[in-house]
């Protein structure tokens, strides 16, 4: 590449760190725009609870707002029924929130992450075997004809397994990778509310996550992308900010402004604390598409973690996982699927030790 | 705490815009022919829906809980001027929906756009201009964030 073009597209990519980045500081009061669709059905709940989660004043304008030109459009498909949001919920009788309990739940479940990102909290500890049977029960099979090691093998290897290299996500319709599904992992997770809005689309890995309006700190409780440390000015702004925000959310619940709209102030770097679960068959997809060095540096921290603890207990499962290129090599072309955004470092001839740089 | 605001940077802030872009004719009796569907030896069209059928099945499916009738019909809306909050909180907090949201690590934001809560008894005057100095300084310093100033640093390799 020629000298010019070569720092054009540095700079560009230097720019899209810095969005990347400076989007961290972004309070998640921000607005967006989206396309949303969904069933009647889930309209219907969704207008019922409306109430439970951290923004119920402007759930039900929107929701309300999403009710009315449904109703427009045919007024029968809500009138029939008369269903209203529920009011009092139990999320919120049950829990009285001190300013103390939302600083010291963080406390002990950081400690339990013990610095890791993610951390293995629970899982399947019969997985092989039961995969194996699972296997061995789609396609007839005795276990002398196929014994678990060579079942699990079948099923992860993508050299013998072409639904591995599959670039749409076609495992639930594959016969044999529904045994994938018997086994699964809980994970204990620590990741910035911008990361976690990215998480939370891997839906068929659902978590718990905090209402934020009951597990509220006190103290500035953020996330530090990891571009920020050797940049030490950039550093000082960054923590600024976030000091100045916990300043401004504490003065307007001293003021008796409800956590309800103080809450809105919080920046995107936000810690969210939350408890995660999947199936392998729906990890595997999360794992190749955000262990790859194009994936968001929080989110790929998080599988890198999480493929790691997995190695730790079933290191006969975790050999086939990682980004896309791991899997294709010397099995298919093209290795990378990122095609023109490929990241320029052969990540396959050495994962997962080849070292992420940004 | 923030201060120094300067006096020509302000909050933009609007209503929810919701635009119902695309939908189902007749949800209604979509549902209430699909319920009959189950009992007959044929398909059932929403245009042969009696307003007795629409009386009875609705209210027998939709409280007995025979609620997949009623997930035929689809909405496709556009949701503009909606916080990230009540979208992380509750648009995207269940796994059966569909979405295609603005990004903010592709999309530059140089005005601050956020959602204001309307004046109350618990929230006055003096409250909202905390609110809003803050977004606004905490949207200035994201943009200085994004000076070059600050990129050359990032160790880019």
């Amino acid at each position: 590449m020629s000298h010019p073009k070569r720092l054009q597209k540095i700079e560009r990519s230097a720019e899209k760190r810095a969005i990347e980045i400076a989007r961290y500081v972004l309070p998640v009061a921000a607005f967006t725009t989206m396309v949303h669709t969904l069933s009647g059905i889930v309209l219907h709940r969704l207008w019922r609870m409306c109430s439970a989660c951290d923004t119920p004043s402007e759930a039900r304008a929107v929701i309300g707002e999403m009710v009315a030109q449904v109703r427009q459009l045919d007024p029968q498909f809500f009138d029939r029924f008369g269903t209203t949001p529920l009011e009092e919920l139990p999320e919120w009788k049950d829990v009285t929130p001190t300013k103390s309990q939302g600083d010291d739940f963080a406390r002990e479940f950081d400690a339990r992450l013990s610095g890791k990102t993610s951390r293995l909290l629970d899982y399947s500890q019969n997985a092989p075997r039961v995969m194996a049977e699972a296997y061995r029960a789609v396609v007839g099979l005795t276990e002398a004809a196929c014994p678990d090691a060579e079942a699990i093998d079948r099923l992860l290897n993508p050299a013998r397994n072409l639904y591995r290299l599959e670039t749409i996500n076609i495992g639930v319709h594959a016969p044999m990778m529904r045994a994938l599904q018997h086994a699964n992992y809980t994970f204990a997770k620590k990741i910035s509310h911008t990361a976690d809005s990215q998480d939370q689309r891997h839906r068929m890995v659902p978590g718990s996550r905090p209402l934020l309006t009951l597990a509220d700190t006190r103290d500035p409780d953020y996330i530090t992308p990891k571009l920020l440390a050797d940049n030490p000015r950039a550093r000082a702004l960054y923590d600024r900010a976030m000091h100045d925000a916990w300043s401004a959310k504490n003065q307007l619940l001293d003021r008796g402004v409800p956590p309800e709209i103080a809450l809105y102030l919080l920046p995107n770097a936000k810690s969210i604390r939350l408890v995660e679960t999947g199936s392998l068959l729906h990890l595997l997809h999360k794992w190749t598409m955000r262990t790859c060095f194009n994936a968001q540096e929080e989110i790929y921290n998080a599988s890198m973690d999480e493929i790691a603890e997995l190695r730790a207990v079933q290191p006969e499962l975790s050999r086939y996982i990682g980004p896309p290129c791991h899997l294709r090599a010397g099995i298919t072309t093209p290795i990378c699927t990122e095609g023109s955004h490929f990241c320029g470092i052969k990540v396959w001839l050495d994962f997962p030790n080849t070292p992420r740089r940004i | 705490m923030f201060d120094g605001v300067p006096a020509s940077e302000s909050v933009e802030t609007a209503a929810p815009r919701i635009t119902l872009r695309n939908a189902f004719a007749h949800p209604f009796d979509s549902a209430i022919a699909a319920a009959r569907t189950c009992y007959s030896s044929r398909l059932i069209t929403p245009e042969e829906i009696t307003d007795k059928q629409r009386l009875n099945i609705g209210a027998a499916t939709f409280y007995s809980g025979h609620h997949t009738v009623y997930q035929h019909a689809h909405f496709e809306f556009g949701l503009e001027n909606v916080s990230r909050q009540f979208v992380w909180s509750f648009l995207h907090a269940h796994p059966f929906y569909n979405s295609e949201q603005q990004s903010q690590r592709y999309v530059r934001l140089d005005r601050a756009q956020a959602y204001i809560p309307p004046v109350s008894l618990f929230f006055d005057e003096g409250s909202r201009r905390i609110y809003e100095d803050a977004i606004t300084c905490l949207g200035l310093l994201s943009q200085t964030l994004r000076n070059p100033c600050f990129r050359c640093a990032l160790h880019l390799e």
